[in-house]
């Protein structure tokens, strides 16, 4: 279950805006999230690309040459939805866990 | 915008100008290794994918990050995680290059066959010829796919290992070849038709690697 966190967290990112792959990692890293790196990061990019829940765009970009961008698409932001609804449910019962062996 | 395999590949040689020594490094590795495990994958989505990771470390750079703070492991297993997940080569590409390998063996063994000195007919072993195409066929479709299970193997001994057991079977096997089967199933063919074969052969040969050289170029990226 824990597993998607992080995937759940880049289709967050996206979903407020496009962003490019080291745009991402460093937002992640803003966020909180300071060991997220390339080597974790791509793959999920990829993954997310691949289930359709992202879609990637080339053009230019404001400081330099063409690069990718990263959109969210109508069945990303289904994939976020039902990612929160899991989320919401997951820290609820742990919560409950946590308060009740106290 | 799209861009062919050539264009992206221009792109990295002039961008790579930009990295410090140590980075360089890096991405030389990581790029060697996404070339060799992907091998089975599209050659316009391998460098379409290294262009924007070398732009990525470009940045980070910029920001005084060195390869390894931004990417995280070893280009080695960089290479390997993230072809896993780019799309593979088309079937028909496949498909082609296992035709191109038997084509260029059976050439290899009409040409070492007919004679350019002599008047004689060559003597041809249809079995052999036929055995030898076949075989070839099933070599290099496998291979493709040993190159593939390499990447997915965490034992990278085991995976060379299993490239060369399948190597030696092949090499063995056509060593059993010429011992048992050259001499069955004889035809005689006159020596100017086994010359027009051998030059023509060897022509097509060529304009197929090119077309396929030609068609990975002109692949675009989506």
């Amino acid at each position: 279950m824990l597993k998607g966190i992080l995937d759940g967290c880049v289709l967050r990112i996206i979903a407020n805006g496009e962003v490019y792959g080291y745009e991402l990692i460093q937002k992640l890293k803003v966020a909180g999230f300071e060991t997220a790196v390339g080597g974790t990061i791509y793959p999920i990019l990829q993954k997310l690309e691949k289930n359709g829940d992202v879609s990637s765009v080339t053009k230019k970009s404001a400081e330099g040459p063409d690069r990718k961008y990263f959109q969210v698409t109508a069945e990303g932001l289904e994939t976020l939805a039902i990612f929160w609804d899991d989320f919401e449910r997951l820290t609820t019962k742990v919560t409950s866990l946590w308060e009740e062996e106290k | 915008m799209r861009q062919h395999a050539t264009a992206y590949r221009k792109e990295i040689k002039q961008l790579k100008q930009h990295l410090s020594a140590e980075n360089l490094q890096y991405f030389e590795d990581f790029y060697e290794s996404l070339q060799l495990h992907g091998i089975r994958y599209s050659e316009v989505d391998l460098n379409q994918n290294s262009y924007n990771y070398l732009l990525d470390l470009v940045d980070a750079q910029k920001d005084g990050m060195t390869a390894w703070q931004l990417f995280g492991s070893s280009p080695d297993d960089l290479g390997k995680n993230l072809v896993v997940n780019m799309k593979k080569m088309s079937s028909k590409s496949q498909l082609n290059y296992m035709f191109l390998g038997s084509f260029l063996v059976i050439s290899g063994i009409l040409t070492s066959r007919v004679s350019w000195t002599s008047s004689a007919d060559t003597k041809l072993s249809l079995v052999y010829i036929f055995v030898m195409f076949a075989w070839t066929l099933l070599f290099v479709g496998f291979i493709l796919k040993i190159f593939t299970l390499q990447i997915k193997l965490k034992n990278k001994v085991l995976g060379y290992l299993i490239l060369w057991l399948y190597c030696s079977a092949f090499m063995t096997a056509g060593i059993f070849a010429i011992k048992y089967l050259t001499s069955m199933t004889l035809i005689s063919v006159p020596i100017m038709i086994g010359r027009t074969i051998v030059i023509v052969g060897g022509i097509c040969n060529i304009l197929l690697l090119v077309k396929l050289v030609n068609n990975d170029k002109k692949q675009k990226a989506v």
